[in-house]
């Protein structure tokens, strides 16, 4: 008999193990009916359950959730690439001022698409093997894309745009589209019956 | 091709793709960018092309920014027939991209113009690549506008000089391709025996050249030029060429470049130009040519057409270069003969102390159009130079001076080329304007001298060696052009070169005009130009031609010649006897009159300056065969008025008689047909002119104001008739059918008899308004007989006016016989009389608007009333006047009341009455109960007042008004042993139609109703005054005044529209229809009783 579990946290690894058997997922919690949706989150993992009362919680098929995770992510990332184009070529024209905010929200976009995606696919617990590109694994090319961004920045301080438009079209686009293609893939793979986008 | 000089460079790195290079440059600040991608250039390229460059593909266009012409390449891809004219700012990017091998592509296609910063050179040249699409695209590689906006900026500053002179070029292409064609068809005879400018080209090495512009400050360099002249080649341009000879400079070389008419009369009517040979653009006027037949030279400047076509048939010659202006080509064609050092005077190109030009050159004759209205000349050069300058920019000192973009341009270019020129020297020996930068020094033309001295004489006889040894090398090339001309002649509009020459000057010009000028070009050919001399042809003086326009102008209005030039160009102002110049106009003027060839234009009918008191000279529009001749008679007529009065004899060749139609008839004068109005007018014109002049010379005042006392002679009169008929005329030239004969019938005639040589009679209309006019102070006594049918010439009033043996008009014979039926409603009622002597008035200097409404004031003074003024003025026998104390309103009359007082009157919205009891006294208002025409004061203390909606009326201030009578609308009143005669006013107060009124109303006092009576022939009377034994009335419609002595003598005095008077002692003062107030001073002196 595993020992009590004394935190949410706690409690949630157990609860995640358990639908896995069942080839599952815990994917909506409520805390004394409250609604959490970073329940997995670190903030909330040491919350001892002494202070809660009653706990809630929805469960959904691993795959049809996996696939839709991907599928967004997928989404995201085509869309990403596509405005990652569009501003490539406005560098390229010099569109200056326009370009550096455009860059700023591109990074915030990829924070937001990178962070949870790879959470919600370690959360899956399938492997990431499926993300290797030309050899380099998901580190790998994240380990890259912090380069490209650091010759970005450093195009961008030089006020070297065609560079920085190069890095986008050529490096970071690319990149992006691919990423969007494997997530489609692993989508179709997790769950056949997931519709596919037209 | 405009081909690049493009130095190393070490800021740009290449790196390497899988499709080509890319650059990356470094920045000022040390950064490394990217021109182009570094992945993917061509794509990126194609890329930017599709967006930069969406639409339809144009015919040019501008690229700032090649880069390594990855750009370039796309947009040819995408226009491929585009011709690109591209800037490169970055020499060192332009060097990386001449070494790639797309370029020599480019290069070798001649689709390409490239010009590389920061110099640009080749800029000058670049805007004919745009002559068909000046308006092409521009792109400016985006990095380059980002990154170097210095850079850019000019690279587009250079685009838009391209573009100026793109438009500026094809519009004058557009407006000069006709002429610029078919000159040139028409001068192939004249350029196959022409030397090619190319013979000029190095012959003049290490020879110190003047190259002289006909800017403001050449009047100043005149006299230097006149020291360096010998020791120097003279270039002049065609605009400088007349200054010159006039101050006795003979320039080696005259520089002509602008085909139009207009500028070929800078080589016309020149004074001598043996020497001077014309170094001109093949399209010069073929006029131009007339004067240097065997002394010239020919280049052209665009290879426009038909160049290409003569130089198929043999007929090559060199190119000089040209930036908007001849200077340009004269300071090319020094560089080109090796000319070193090389100096300029005249060339301000700004507009030095507010004058357009140095003085002399042909636009003296147009200031001079301006100066004959009256215009001071510097206010005619302020308006040309207004509209021309539109920047300031500093000048050789440092002051800013007036100047204009397109001559700043032209100073651009020459100073740029002597940069492009280090082993020169470039000395500016202006003095003045803008020619300052680059290699140009600015010193003396004094200095020039001591550069000269010891150096060889370089005169005209080593261009002349020039000509024969370029002569003598030549082939045989005059036959086979003739023969190729003559095939071509007559041959179908769509064979070529006839079918791209109607394309070059399309639309306007046709294949007729192509076929007349082979024509032209085919009888040139035939006969023989070379070794022809030039003819001594007649001269147009130039120089204080405005002045000369000014005197005689001053001679015909009795003005002050004003606006005299300070400096008039040397060579004009000489010393002269008046008597002589008049006598040289007098046989001008004869040669003139009898000219029975056309001396105007064809066509020419308006003035080319309204105004019947602008000189002849500079009002019409005169013929090739008689301007010459005109100016002449003007010069002689300037210099004859501009001096002291002296004694006249009768001129040699000419006498002149006006007379009537019928006494031309009598005396048995041949009518002249054939002139047409404008043509007589002319004449006219011309013979006023000399009459004025005449006056002047002979002493005899001309105006009313300085009319001198005791003299009588009617030359002003005269002259002011006849000015008078040239205006009837001028006006039926212009009302009737262009061309038309003057026309024949009743009216009055003029006969202008030339004795010795025939006669001329010509009839015209006379202007009754100028007519009366002029006679006014014609003194006549009435005779029974004299009166007559209007319609019948032998029964019209004559004038005779026969000068006696005064020396100054001796041989002049005057008759004039004015009146007669006229296109106005208005009777003929001038004086039926001889005339017995002349009153000529002085007319007073009164406040504008001048006065209408005057009445005697005391034995010695009148009173005239300023029109809508606020006060009277006072008028003594003399004609001084003061002005009598004001009204607080408008007023149009004021009479004298009681012994002190005095009553006013205005007709506004309604009719007011002021008065007073003294001058200083309270002014009372009263309304008046009609509109009120005149006032008359009677003796006990009313006042009696004419009305316009008719009838008279009775008031005295403070009482009420009481209509005496009802009648028409009455103006004046006279009082009779009958009663009171009422005298109509009739309905047109302008006086330009005259009624036809046929009665006047007798009223006697106390009758209810007023009585018809018969008005004279000289109708109403509107104004009498009684003075010391004499009563003078004013018959406006009459144009006369009855002046009658209480023993029953009477008699005329012409006088033009008379609407009031009044004695003033033995003078009688006279107001006008037209506000003017005429003093006939002393008239009583006049009169016998």
């Amino acid at each position: 008999m595993p020992a009590m579990p004394g935190t949410w946290g706690e409690l949630l690894a157990i609860l995640d193990r358990r639908e896995a058997i069942q080839q599952r997922l815990v994917t909506a919690v409520r805390l004394d009916g409250v609604g959490e949706p970073d329940f997995r989150g670190p903030a909330l993992a040491g919350r001892g359950l002494a202070t809660i009362r009653r706990v809630d919680v929805d469960t959904t098929p691993r795959a049809a959730r996996l696939a839709d995770c991907c599928e967004d992510a997928a989404q995201a990332a085509a869309t990403i690439a596509v405005g990652v184009t569009e501003l490539a070529s406005r560098l390229r024209l010099q569109a200056v001022a326009d370009g550096r905010a455009r860059l700023l929200r591109l990074a915030v976009d990829l924070r937001g698409f990178l962070t949870p995606l790879r959470g919600v696919i370690e959360a899956c617990g399938s492997g990431l093997d499926w993300l290797e590109v030309d050899g380099l694994d998901v580190d790998d090319q994240t380990a890259q894309l912090g380069d490209w961004l650091g010759s970005l920045l450093a195009a961008q301080e030089d006020g070297d745009w065609i560079t920085v438009a190069d890095i986008l079209e050529y490096d970071l686009g690319p990149a992006l589209q691919g990423w969007a293609c494997r997530l489609r893939n692993l989508a179709a793979a997790t769950d056949p019956q997931h519709p596919r986008p037209a | 091709m405009t081909g690049p000089s493009v130095p190393a460079v070490t800021d740009v790195r290449l790196d390497h793709t899988p499709v080509g290079p890319t650059a990356v440059v470094r920045t000022r600040d040390g950064r490394w960018i990217r021109l182009h991608s570094g992945r993917d250039p061509v794509g990126e390229a194609e890329r930017l092309a599709a967006s930069l460059c969406a639409n339809a593909p144009p015919q040019a266009l501008i690229l700032i920014g090649v880069g390594l012409g990855y750009l370039l390449d796309a947009l040819g891809r995408r226009s491929p027939e585009a011709r690109i004219v591209a800037l490169e700012p970055l020499r060192a990017v332009a060097e990386a991209f001449l070494e790639r091998p797309t370029s020599h592509a480019w290069l070798a296609s001649g689709r390409l113009t490239l010009l590389v910063g920061p110099d640009y050179d080749g800029a000058d040249e670049a805007w004919r690549s745009l002559s068909a699409a000046p308006d092409a695209p521009m792109i400016v590689a985006p990095v380059i506008e980002r990154e170097f906006p210095g850079e850019a900026d000019r690279a587009q500053e250079v685009v838009r000089q391209l573009r100026f002179s793109a438009r500026a070029n094809e519009g004058a292409r557009r407006r000069f391709a006709p002429r610029y064609l078919l000159n040139t068809i028409r001068n192939i005879a004249t350029i196959a025996e022409s030397a090619d400018v190319r013979a000029l080209f190095g012959a003049f090495a290490d020879c110190p050249a003047v190259v002289v512009a006909a800017g403001p400050s050449l009047d100043r360099n005149i006299e230097a030029l006149r020291r360096a002249h010998g020791r120097t080649l003279t270039i002049a341009v065609d605009t400088a060429l007349r200054p010159l000879l006039e101050a006795g400079i003979e320039p080696q070389l005259v520089v002509a470049l602008d085909p139009s008419e207009l500028n070929a009369r800078h080589l016309r009517y020149l004074p001598d130009t043996g020497r001077t040979w014309l170094v001109a653009e093949g399209s010069l006027d073929p006029s131009a040519f007339e004067r240097f037949a065997g002394r010239t030279f020919v280049f052209e400047v665009a290879g426009h057409e038909p160049w290409p076509w003569l130089r198929s048939i043999g007929l090559d010659r060199g190119r000089l270069r040209a930036w908007g202006s001849v200077l340009t080509s004269a300071f090319d064609l020094a560089l080109q003969a090796g000319c070193n050092p090389i100096a300029f005077a005249g060339a301000d190109l700004a507009y030095t102390g507010g004058q357009p030009y140095c003085r002399g050159t042909v636009y003296e004759h147009e200031w001079a159009r301006r100066v004959a209205l009256g215009e001071p000349l510097e206010a005619v050069w302020a308006q040309t130079t207004a509209a021309k300058a539109r920047v300031l920019a500093d000048d050789i000192h440092g002051r800013p001076v007036p100047t204009s973009a397109a001559l700043l341009a032209f100073r651009d270019w020459i100073v740029k080329e002597s940069t492009a020129h280090p082993s020169r020297r470039f000395v500016n020996g202006t003095g003045g304007g803008v020619l300052l930068g680059g290699r140009i020094e600015q010193g003396a033309l004094t200095e020039l001298l001591a550069l000269t001295a010891g150096r060889p004489v370089q005169g005209h006889a080593a261009v002349a060696a020039v000509s024969r040894t370029w002569r003598s090398r030549r082939g045989p090339e005059r036959p086979s052009i003739r023969q190729a001309v003559d095939e071509l002649a007559g041959a179908a509009a769509d064979r070529d070169p006839i079918a791209t020459w109607l394309q070059f000057a399309a639309p306007d010009l046709s294949a007729e005009a192509v076929g007349r000028a082979l024509d032209d070009a085919c009888r040139g050919l035939a006969g023989s130009v070379h070794g022809a001399t030039a003819p001594a042809g007649p001269v147009l003086p130039a120089g204080g031609a405005p002045e000369r326009a000014m005197a005689v102008w001053a001679a015909i209005t009795g003005n002050s010649a004003v606006g005299h030039a300070a400096t008039p160009s040397a060579g004009h102002a000489s010393a002269t006897d008046p008597a002589v110049e008049w006598q040289t106009a007098g046989c001008l003027l004869a040669a003139l009159l009898r000219s029975p060839g056309p001396l105007l234009t064809v066509g020419a009918g308006h003035p080319l300056v309204p105004g019947a008191h602008v000189p002849a000279s500079r009002a019409l529009d005169w013929s090739p065969d008689a301007v010459v001749t005109v100016h002449a008679f003007e010069s002689a007529l300037a210099k004859a008025a501009s001096g002291p009065p002296t004694p006249l004899r009768q001129p040699d060749a000419l006498q002149v008689r006006i007379v009537a139609a019928d006494a031309a008839r009598t005396l048995g004068l041949p009518r002249v047909s054939g002139w047409t109005c404008a043509e007589l007018a002319a004449r006219l014109r011309l013979l006023a002119d000399w009459l004025s002049v005449t006056a002047a010379v002979a002493g005899e005042p001309i105006g009313f104001i300085a009319v001198r006392e005791g003299r009588d002679l009617p030359l002003r009169v005269a002259a002011t008739l006849v000015r008078a008929y040239a205006g009837a005329v001028e006006v039926a030239a212009v009302e009737g059918p262009a061309g038309a004969p003057c026309p024949d019938g009743r009216a009055t005639a003029l006969a202008v008899v030339a004795v010795g040589d025939g006669a001329h009679t010509v009839p015209c209309a006379p202007d009754p308004v100028r007519t009366a006019d002029a006679l006014t102070g014609a003194l006549t006594q009435p005779s029974a007989d004299s009166g007559g049918r209007a319609d019948d010439p032998s029964s019209l009033p004559a004038l005779a006016l026969t000068v006696p043996d005064g020396v100054a008009t001796a041989g002049i014979h005057i008759a004039l016989r004015p009146g007669g039926p006229t296109p106005s409603a208005r009777p003929p009622a001038l004086p039926h009389a001889r005339p017995l002597g002349w009153a000529l008035p002085i007319r007073l200097n009164a406040p504008s608007p001048g006065c209408m409404i005057g009445n005697g004031l005391d034995d010695g003074h009148a009173l005239f009333t300023v029109v809508n003024g606020r006060h009277s003025i006072r008028v003594d026998a003399g004609g001084t006047w003061t002005v009598e104390p004001g009204w607080p309103g408008p007023i149009v009359g004021e009479v004298r009341w009681g012994a002190t007082g005095a009553v006013a009157w205005h007709n506004g919205e309604t009719s007011r009455v002021l008065w007073r009891d003294r001058p200083d006294g309270r002014v009372h208002a009263g309304t008046i109960p009609f509109t009120a025409c005149l006032a008359f004061p009677q003796v006990d203390g009313s006042i009696w007042w004419t009305s316009f909606e008719g009838g008279l009326w009775s008031w005295m201030p403070g009482q009420h008004w009481e209509q005496l009578v009802d009648s028409p609308p009455v103006m004046g009143l006279l009082t009779t042993r009958e009663g009171v005669v009422l005298q109509p006013s009739g309905e047109d107060l302008t006086f330009t139609t005259r009624p036809a009124l046929t009665d006047a109303f007798l009223w006697t006092p106390g009758a209810a109703a007023v009585q018809p009576v018969p008005l004279g022939a000289e109708g109403p009377c509107w104004s009498m005054s009684s003075g010391p034994g004499w009563a003078a009335r004013a018959y406006p419609y009459g144009d006369s005044i009855q002046l009658s002595h209480r023993g029953g003598v009477r008699y005329g005095l012409t006088c033009g529209s008379p609407f009031n008077l009044a004695w003033a002692g033995a003078s009688l003062i006279v107001s006008t229809a037209r506000g003017d107030v005429l003093l006939f001073r002393d008239l009583l002196s006049h009169l016998a009783t």
